[in-house]
Order: structure tokens, then C-alpha cells, then sequence
């Protein structure tokens, strides 16, 4: 009978499960630990190693839905730099890109920065990889910003006239990395690339030749981020329900296998 | 004035554009790097322009929608509205236009692309199973791999982000670069293949 | 009191959207257009000031030439018009041929010879287990690239190397749909975070009410 309802409501239990056990720690946080990933604190490390006034370029590169995956961890890696002095040139080439970096700016504490001469957004550039491309071979294509302002008169941009003048870059996506890897790839030391965990096992290969120097993997690497900032931010807050759902998935992976195997094995015999 | 609607045009400017900006790259020439410079520039406004392509699809189709009347109109005025109430307000009050970008358009967003999740979780239990041998070994990587984004299996079980890690460090590399090489081959055949009028995906 | 109504706002909006998982719905639509809404209100803004950045600034200061791409890229529209729809074809193949020309410039030195560099290591600074790690890893690529290879049968020695190439694919897929199933599923944990805060968690006892009065009405009919 139970079995029954089981196999007859299946869909609508799953979601049920999956919504109680997505609630429940918002509800009551149980504070798991969280281990960390070499690959976060090489992110941690090569930022901490940024001397005041070095150049940082930055990408966003990403729709307003993976904020949570994204989004988050750039807020925690931005208010980072910004501890660590840096002067950061924002571009994108998505769309959505320069209202996200301008959200994380209202978000962060900048410290004391000044627009235009500690950091400046140059909004969106088009053609995406032709884009690359084009930034790539200008980085003072733009004669405004992405709110309008001259960009001649900003101490920043006097502060480099090649790509190779910028000490490390880092673009935040949630698609395959190549484009990204064929344009910037050997023309920055340091590329740290903030991704969607989905995409992490694909870039593997890039990380062991060092083309991509690091990568934080979402929302799991931003909490990581946070725990090294000392600061208990948005991220580390969903990483017990992530450790409940996702094991939901594991159980489920193991409890359908289990029924189908022993059908399948008791058949034959 | 026939001769515009020649296929051979579109086919001629894939060319330029593409040797153009392909030579650039491994020709030190300064005349070429200068017209690549100006040519991209090109392409960049072009690309600009193409972003409303997708816009104008989508007035036509709910315009049409609310010119005939037809069941659930109201839906397409509520779409107009937000969008217009959108575009407005970076003009007239751009601090509204924040507060609906990041307050009202993002969550919703979010909550839109949640399904994904919940039908995650029913195509594991209703289609993820070990059949043959390929499936078994895809069913391993995943599930270490969820173990490995479970905070609590690595806290319980260290060994499990040492597998997780190992599959994601070794196999998984590998093969991830045979995938890379094996894009950027087919990258380059797909270049060629339109070169030589096969595909007529852009050329027509 | 944005503090109170915006958060009311948007966890309706939220549960509008969830609805979907109980049953197709007219709330679940209201909430889907809005965002495409928005989404559109965005694109038309952001389009409109990167033409002032990339277009219309250069020509002011002079680059009367740039008129040219401009109407290559209006040109674009007449893919809407079955009569003139091969004009769109131009900007099209420009903005192709570009992008392809760089992605085949830099795919070569990046993504191959990048690539292969990779496999090549000095077997004396390697550990033994690092050694046989990078012997199981070089050759699930070689594996992996013979089994997109159709000019050879799958048989013998070729047909075990491709099976091997196969496995690793199906470990990289695995492993890929493992971290997607956390990837997705944050976005939940963060929406429920989000509705377990007060005044909006009242809106889920609201919801639950609503689908116990529709069960209940369903049920009677």
C-alpha cells in the first residue's frame, strides 16, 4: 500500500522532500563545518599578495538568476581587493553584467575608494568574443564609462595602456570557459575565473596547465571565501541545506538502484 | 539589383571577416592590425544592434497576442508594462530602476530557474539507473561528486572528497581534455566547412 | 516600510512562480512574464547605452564612417520581412566570421598545443602515485580523442582504447551532473532563506491554505 503511493504520487513527494529538507536549516541552522578546497585558498592567497594600487581587472559575466551561484562569491572576492587597496577596472560581456557589478558595489564596503581613480565600471562590451578580442587588443577602447562619464579624465585609466599592465583578472561565469581561456590565456600572469559548479569539472584541464591560475566553484567556494575572511556572510548560511538536499540526491541515486537491481537480479535468477 | 540577394555575398563577407581577423594574429603586418582594429569595431556596433533582435520577437509575438484577444491577453499587457516600467525608470528615477532590478527582477529570476532542482531530483529517481556498465560509472562520478558539494559527507567521511577529488583531478581531466582538443578541432573544421559553403547556418 | 512591503512583494512573487510544482496555474504565468518582462525592459536599456558608448559617442567626435556599421546592423531587422530577410544575412556572417576567426586564431595556440603541453611532463620530479595519476589521465585523453574518431573501426587494440576514452567520459559526465545537482539546487536553499524570514514566512502558511482549499474544491467537483 505504501509502495503504492510511493510509486503513484513519486513526483510529488520528491518535491515535498526536497522543500522540507530545503527549509528546515532556515529555520533551524545546524552549523556544519565547512572543509576547504586548495584551489579557494590559492584565490585567498594570490588576492592577499596584491600590493595596494595594483591593477585587477574583473568581469562579470553572468544573468541576474545565478546570483546566488556567482554573484555572492564576486561581493566576497570584491570587498577583498578593495581591503587589499587594489584599483579594479570592471567590464562585461554579458549584458546583465554592469547591473550586477553595481549592485555589488552598493553592497560592499569600498573602503574609501574613489570612482575613477580606485576603480571604475566600463559596462558592457558587445560581440562577446569578438569582444574579448577587441578589449584585449584596447583596453582603452571606451571613451565613456557605463554611466556616461569621460573616461579621459580618470586617473585609472592613465594607469595602464596594454592588457599585460593589469597583475590579475578574473571573470565570473556559468558557460564553458574557452572563449574566455582563448583571449585572455597568456596575456595576464594571474586568471582566477568564479564559476557555476556545474562547470567546474570541465575546466580541470586548464587548471592543471596553469592556464587558468584558480577557480572558486559557486556558492560552495564563496563560503569557503567567507570562512577565510573571517566573516560569516550569505553564502556560508546555505551550506547546510546544501548538505541535506544534495544527499537527498545521493540516497535517491543509491534507493532507485537498489529497487531496479533487485528486480533485474531477481528476474534472472 | 538581383545581384544582392547572391549567396555568394554574405559567404564573401564570412570570408574577409574571418581571415581578416585570423592573419591579424599570426601576421606581424601593421595595415592588417589597423583594419582588424576598425573592422571589430565594426562588428561590435553590429552586435549591439543584434540585441534588440530578440526584443522586437518578442513584441511582435505578444503584441499579436493582444490585438487579437485572444485567451489569457492580460498576461501580455502585465509583460509590456514591466518592461516599459523597466527602460522608464533607468531614465527617469534610476535609483527605482535598482531597487526593481535587484530587488524584484533578480529573486524572481531565481525563483524561476529553482525547477531545475526539483526535477533534478525526479529524473534521479526515475531514470538514473545502472543498466550497463557506462551507466554505473557515470552513476559513481555523480554521486561522489554530490558527496564532494555535501558538506557533511566530507566531514563524516573524508575519503569521499579524496575519490571526489581524485575522479575530478584525473579522469575527469583527461577526458575533459580530450573534449577540449576535440572542440577546438571541430571549431576549426566548422570555420572551414563554412568557408567552403557546407554550412549556411550565418551565410544563408 | 520598504522594509516590510518589498519582501512581501517578492515572497508572493516567489510562490507565484512555485505554484508551477503544484499544478500549471495563471500565477505562475503572471510571475514568468514579469520576469521576461524586466528582462526586456533591461536589454532595451542596456542596448540603447552601448550604442551611445560604442557608436554614438565615435561618431560624434568625428568617425563619420561608423554610419556604415550602423546600417549593417539595422539591417538585422529585416529578418522579420520574408522579402528582405537575406539582407540580415550580412551583419550576420560579420559578426560570425569575426567571432570565428578569433575563436580559430587563438584555439590553436590555447586549446591544442595548450592542451598537449599538458600531457608532457618530466617523469623524474614526479612521485610514483603523481606518475601513474598522470599516466590514467593522458590516457583517458588519448582515449577520449580516438573515440571521436570515425575514420578507424572500433575493433582491437583501437576498439579497448576508445572503451577506455568511453569510461573517462562517462567519469567527466558524472562528475558534471553531480556538481549540477548542487549548482541548481542552491538556488532553492537561497529562495527558502529567503521565505523563512519574517513578515514573508507568513505568506507560506497563506500558500499551504490556498493549495488545502483548492485540493478541497478539486476533490467536491
Amino acid at each position: 500500500m505504501a509502495l503504492e503511493i510511493l510509486s503513484k504520487y513519486d513526483r510529488q513527494i520528491i518535491f515535498l522532500v526536497v522543500l522540507i529538507l530545503t527549509f528546515m536549516p532556515a529555520f533551524y541552522p545546524i552549523g556544519l563545518p565547512l572543509p576547504q578546497y586548495f584551489l579557494t585558498n590559492k584565490v585567498y592567497d594570490a588576492i592577499n599578495s596584491l600590493k595596494p594600487g595594483d591593477l585587477v581587472l574583473i568581469s562579470f559575466d553572468f544573468a541576474p538568476g545565478v546570483w546566488v551561484e556567482l554573484g555572492i562569491a564576486m561581493k566576497d572576492i570584491m570587498q577583498h581587493l578593495f581591503i587589499k587597496r587594489a584599483r579594479i577596472v570592471i567590464i562585461a560581456f554579458d549584458p546583465n553584467g554592469p547591473a550586477l557589478a553595481h549592485r555589488v558595489l552598493n553592497e560592499i564596503d569600498l573602503k574609501g575608494a574613489v570612482y575613477g581613480k580606485d576603480y571604475v565600471v566600463l559596462g558592457y562590451i558587445p560581440g562577446f568574443e569578438a569582444g574579448m578580442a577587441a578589449f584585449v587588443s584596447n583596453p582603452k577602447m571606451f571613451t565613456v564609462d557605463y554611466y556616461g562619464n569621460p573616461t579621459a579624465d580618470m586617473p585609472i585609466m592613465n594607469a595602464f595602456n596594454t592588457i599585460g599592465d593589469f597583475k590579475m583578472y578574473i571573470f565570473a561565469c556559468y558557460t564553458w570557459v574557452d572563449p574566455w581561456m582563448r583571449q585572455f590565456s597568456g596575456k595576464i600572469d594571474i586568471i582566477i575565473g568564479v564559476l557555476s559548479a556545474d562547470i567546474v569539472p570541465q575546466v580541470m584541464p586548464y587548471i592543471n596547465t596553469g592556464q587558468l591560475y584558480s577557480l572558486i566553484r559557486g556558492s560552495r567556494g564563496a563560503a569557503e571565501y567567507e570562512q577565510l575572511l573571517g566573516i560569516k556572510g550569505e553564502a556560508t548560511a546555505f551550506m547546510d541545506a546544501a548538505s541535506l538536499t544534495v544527499s537527498l540526491g545521493v540516497i535517491l541515486t543509491i534507493v532507485a538502484n537498489y529497487g531496479y537491481l533487485k528486480k533485474k537480479l531477481g528476474g534472472r535468477r | 539589383m538581383s545581384w544582392v540577394r547572391r549567396r555568394e555575398i554574405p559567404l564573401i563577407i564570412f570570408a574577409v571577416t574571418f581571415l581578416i581577423s585570423l592573419l591579424q594574429y599570426y601576421l606581424a603586418v601593421p595595415f592588417l592590425s589597423e583594419v582588424n582594429t576598425e573592422m571589430t569595431n565594426w562588428v561590435l556596433i553590429m552586435s549591439t544592434f543584434a540585441l534588440g533582435t530578440g526584443l522586437i520577437a518578442l513584441c511582435i509575438y505578444h503584441g499579436k497576442i493582444i490585438m487579437q484577444k485572444k485567451s489569457g491577453y492580460f498576461v501580455s499587457i502585465i509583460l509590456f508594462i514591466s518592461m516599459l516600467m523597466l527602460f522608464i525608470s533607468y531614465y527617469a528615477a534610476p535609483s527605482f530602476a535598482d531597487y526593481l532590478y535587484n530587488e524584484i527582477y533578480t529573486p524572481l529570476s531565481i525563483a524561476i530557474i529553482c525547477f531545475t532542482a526539483f526535477y533534478n531530483y525526479t529524473a534521479i529517481y526515475r531514470a538514473f539507473r545502472v543498466r550497463n556498465i557506462d551507466a554505473a560509472v557515470f552513476a559513481f562520478a555523480a554521486v561522489f561528486l554530490m558527496m564532494l558539494y555535501a558538506p557533511i559527507f566530507e566531514v563524516i567521511l573524508p575519503q569521499t572528497a579524496t575519490v571526489a577529488n581524485w575522479i575530478l583531478d584525473v579522469p575527469n581531466m583527461g577526458a575533459s581534455r580530450g573534449v577540449i582538443i576535440g572542440v577546438a578541432l571541430g571549431t576549426i573544421a566548422i570555420a572551414v566547412r563554412v568557408l567552403l559553403g557546407y554550412e549556411r547556418a550565418y551565410t544563408g | 516600510m520598504s522594509e516590510v512591503i518589498t519582501p512581501l512583494i517578492v515572497g508572493t512573487l516567489t510562490l507565484m512562480a512555485w505554484s508551477l510544482l503544484y499544478r500549471e496555474n495563471v500565477f505562475y504565468r503572471i510571475a514568468e512574464v514579469l520576469m521576461v518582462g524586466f528582462g526586456m525592459g533591461y536589454t532595451l536599456y542596456i542596448s540603447l547605452s552601448t550604442l551611445n558608448r560604442v557608436w554614438f559617442q565615435p561618431l560624434l567626435s568625428g568617425k563619420w564612417w561608423l554610419i556604415i556599421p550602423a546600417i549593417l546592423g539595422l539591417l538585422l531587422y529585416t529578418i522579420y520581412s520574408r522579402r528582405y530577410m537575406f539582407l540580415s544575412r550580412w551583419a550576420m556572417a560579420a559578426i560570425a566570421g569575426a567571432g570565428s576567426g578569433y575563436a580559430v586564431s587563438r584555439a590553436i595556440p590555447v586549446m591544442i598545443i595548450g592542451q598537449i603541453e599538458g600531457l608532457a611532463v618530466k617523469f623524474s620530479e614526479l612521485s610514483a602515485l603523481d606518475l601513474a595519476n598522470h599516466i590514467i589521465a593522458t590516457i583517458a585523453c588519448i582515449g577520449t580523442v580516438a573515440y571521436f574518431t570515425f575514420t578507424k573501426e572500433h575493433k582491437g587494440w583501437f576498439g579497448g582504447l576508445t572503451r577506455i576514452g568511453r569510461w573517462s567520459m562517462m567519469l567527466a559526465f558524472g562528475s558534471t551532473f553531480g556538481a549540477t545537482l548542487y549548482a541548481n539546487q542552491i538556488f532553492t536553499i537561497e529562495r527558502a532563506a529567503f521565505l523563512a524570514k519574517y513578515p514573508q514566512n507568513l505568506l507560506l502558511i497563506i500558500a499551504v491554505l490556498f493549495i488545502v482549499y483548492d485540493l478541497f474544491i478539486r476533490k467536491k467537483r
